[in-house]
């Protein structure tokens, strides 16, 4: 009876099915999470002409049998003069099935990622593109990998399915062969434990895509790593290792900031004393509620303002409309004699620009959030070069020295330069990053 | 005059001759005529259609799983040899064969197809034999299940959308009218399932197609008999896409001569199917 089990668990003809089974799991999942991030994409735009097409789509994949639209591509379509085959048939059906699903999981992922972080990427002038790409994605793939995971583990056993359009997967095979010696318990068991080997690969490959962006745990900083560092090493799959803290070139121990800051800074003699910043009767309201109104102020270069007021004032709008990420009512505001994001009309009013993210970037405005907004999954020296590489495309080597002597002005450089900052925050007591470091990091 | 008779007698020798020349056409396989006979199928490769968990008509070779055998796939091979074209066989589970010829992905479905008026509107039919109908027991029949009649008041099991479970409800009428309990009837979606539910004692009695069941008693033989038999109505044959006219001409002429020079019949007897079913060979297009 075991023999009987092994040969068949190492049967050409199981085994063939087996492949055929990943060969159609893995194809239409590549196609299926493509789709599926344009379609979450598109449900999270605002145009609802953007909106409602996805949406639809989304409902009817979910809401209809897969088998059914299986035989709606392989027989109903020819109607039509598109005849596949059996293979692209099954590839694309699973694949416009899976997208509806992957879709979901993807818009809750990113739905999961705190808004400030989309904020604080917008003041650093970041195109929505970079942003989804570089700061909301990595951050919402905590939340997105064990959903993909099952649709994955799902598409796998799901397959069998497809025996009604001719596909010959594992299932099918198992039952034809059961339906010939009416072994059904020894050829079922077998095709169960290849089932199980297939989904077990798919369920470890999870375990170490969540490892690489679970941006809570601390990269160790000595490589010793745990028991899967070592059996990934065993196998040759060692993860890459990360750069060795970097040495700054010497710096004087006690570096004040502001002397840092001026030292990287030009100083133009000539716009010394322009005024920066102006608003001239700036007006604001949310709905029926008038927040600002007639706001005139004056911001000198190297002046220090402070704007005080009770809570719910507008204060932080003002400041948000400074750098356009609030829109502007009635009125202007220039900064370095430009408009940040506007131009004027034939008719004297201030519109919006189509290119936010170019105007901000732009006008280059440094901004520290009420909560800091630090791009969590970032170490510290990440955080302050993003911009200055992503944005102004400075030569990455040249921002990565700027940002050590920033960071050389505080004594723990290596552990901000290799530990993020959402496992800083983790710690309570004895974290090294508490406000004031953080102030200074944004 | 005895020119005359002479050239009688030619006459009607020549007469006898070319009288049925169908009947010479008939008696022999010609692969080699393809291109003069149905030169529409020069060149083609045609989709046979069969779904390998119905044994003994279609299934996987024990001793070489990639190879498919059974009575309709040994007759599919010999009919297109001697037709002399090649074939594909594309393998799939029954519900989705006949939906596939239809649309055109497949030519013939040869899986132990009934011929109904109904299905001929989609599909051309070539049928040459008699479905039955075999109730399968326990060993022993401890039912004391004979006929159909003896059904009323058992668990009986049928395929799902079968002509056999119509058979069900049709007696569990009569029985009621009679004043016995009508048959408790259970519906199996796949052969192994419903052979399964019989051993285990969760159904008396097994009814479906004559030749797959007598394969079934085969493989048990200890545990399963037979119980009864019943001829039906339907004539059974493949079932032949209506876009190509010269195969289902071809097939037609083919399947003929097989069965004129007894191959169908060995091949009945090969796979334990009663050689008592054969019929003539009809083509059905409506």
């Amino acid at each position: 009876m075991s023999s009987d089990f092994v040969h068949y668990l190492i049967s050409r003809f199981l085994l063939q099915g087996a492949l055929l089974a990943i060969e159609i799991a893995v194809i239409s999942m590549a196609l299926g999470l493509t789709l599926g991030l344009v379609l979450a994409l598109l449900r999270l735009s605002r145009p609802a002409a953007v909106r409602g097409p996805a949406w639809c789509y989304i409902w009817f994949m979910r809401g209809t049998p897969l088998l059914l639209q299986l035989v709606f591509l392989f027989d109903v379509l020819p109607v039509v003069g598109i005849k596949l085959d059996t293979f692209s048939t099954a590839v694309i059906g699973f694949a416009l099935n899976e997208a509806a699903f992957s879709a979901e999981i993807i818009r809750g992922g990113i739905l999961s990622v705190n808004r400030s972080q989309a904020i604080a990427a917008a003041a650093l002038g970041m195109p929505g593109g970079l942003t989804m790409r570089r700061i909301i994605l990595p951050q919402a793939m905590r939340a997105i990998l064990p959903g993909i995971s099952n649709q994955a583990i799902s598409m796998i056993k799901s397959t069998s399915i497809a025996s009604v359009i001719m596909v010959n997967e594992l299932t099918f095979r198992a039952e034809q062969i059961v339906g010939q010696n009416f072994k059904f318990f020894t050829v079922f068991t077998a095709a169960a434990v290849i089932y199980l080997a297939m989904t077990s690969c798919v369920a470890i490959g999870q375990i170490a895509a969540e490892r690489h962006f679970d941006s809570l745990r601390d990269v160790p900083r000595n490589n010793a790593g745990g028991r899967f560092d070592i059996i990934a090493a065993r196998l040759g799959l060692r993860k890459p290792t990360r750069t060795p803290v970097e040495r700054a070139p010497a710096v004087r121990p006690k570096e004040r900031l502001p002397a840092l800051i001026g030292d990287l800074c030009t100083d133009d003699a000539e716009t010394a004393m322009r005024p920066v910043v102006v608003c001239r009767n700036v007006e604001k309201a949310y709905g029926a509620r008038q927040v600002l109104k007639g706001i005139d102020l004056t911001v000198g270069r190297g002046e220090v303002v402070v704007i005080m007021g009770p809570s719910g004032s507008g204060k932080s709008t003002l400041l948000r409309m400074v750098n356009h990420l609030e829109p502007l009512d009635r009125g202007e505001i220039t900064v370095d004699g430009r408009y940040v994001g506007y131009k004027r009309t034939a008719g004297g009013e201030l519109t919006p620009r189509s290119n936010l993210a170019q105007a901000r970037a732009k006008a280059r405005i440094g901004m520290v959030f009420q909560h800091f907004n630090l791009f969590e999954h970032m170490t510290a020296l990440e955080n302050l070069i993003e911009a200055p590489i992503r944005v102004y495309h400075q030569p990455p080597e040249e921002a990565r020295a700027i940002g050590l002597r920033l960071l050389g002005a505080s004594a723990s450089r290596d552990i901000l330069t290799t530990c993020r900052i959402a496992c800083r925050v983790a710690n309570s007591s004895g974290s090294r990053l508490h406000g004031r470091w953080r102030c200074r990091r944004a | 005059m005895r020119g005359f008779i002479i050239g009688l007698a030619v006459a009607i020798l020549c007469g006898i001759g070319t009288a049925n020349p169908a009947a010479a056409a008939a008696d022999k396989c010609d692969p080699s005529a393809l291109a003069t006979k149905y030169p529409s199928l020069v060149g083609k490769t045609i989709r046979v259609a069969e779904d390998p968990q119905g044994p003994p008509y279609a299934f996987r070779d024990p001793e070489d799983f990639d190879h498919l055998i059974g009575f309709d796939t040994d007759t599919a091979r010999a009919t297109f040899a001697c037709i002399g074209v090649p074939i594909e066989f594309k393998t799939g589970s029954w519900s989705g064969l006949l939906p596939s010829v239809i649309a055109g992905q497949s030519d013939v479905m040869w899986s132990n197809l009934y011929y109904t008026p109904e299905r001929a509107k989609q599909v051309d039919f070539v049928t040459w034999t008699l479905a039955a109908t075999r109730g399968m027991v326990r060993k022993g029949n401890p039912k004391h299940i004979h006929s159909l009649d003896d059904a009323c008041g058992v668990r009986a099991a049928a395929g799902l959308g079968t002509v056999e479970e119509a058979m069900f409800r049709g007696i569990g009428q009569k029985c009621v009218a009679a004043g016995k309990p009508a048959p408790q009837i259970v519906t199996y979606p796949d052969r192994p399932t419903g052979v399964r539910l019989l051993l285990n004692d969760r159904a008396d009695l097994m009814m479906g197609d004559a030749g797959g069941n007598a394969y079934i008693i085969k493989q048990y033989p200890n545990d399963l008999e037979s119980g009864f038999t019943i001829l039906t109505n339907f004539k059974v044959g493949p079932g032949i896409t209506k876009s190509l006219p010269q195969l289902r001409q071809a097939i037609f002429e083919a399947m003929r001569i097989i069965q004129a020079d007894g191959a169908q019949k060995a091949a009945m007897e090969k796979y334990g199917i009663d050689p008592a079913l054969q019929r003539p060979v009809e083509m059905h297009t409506q």
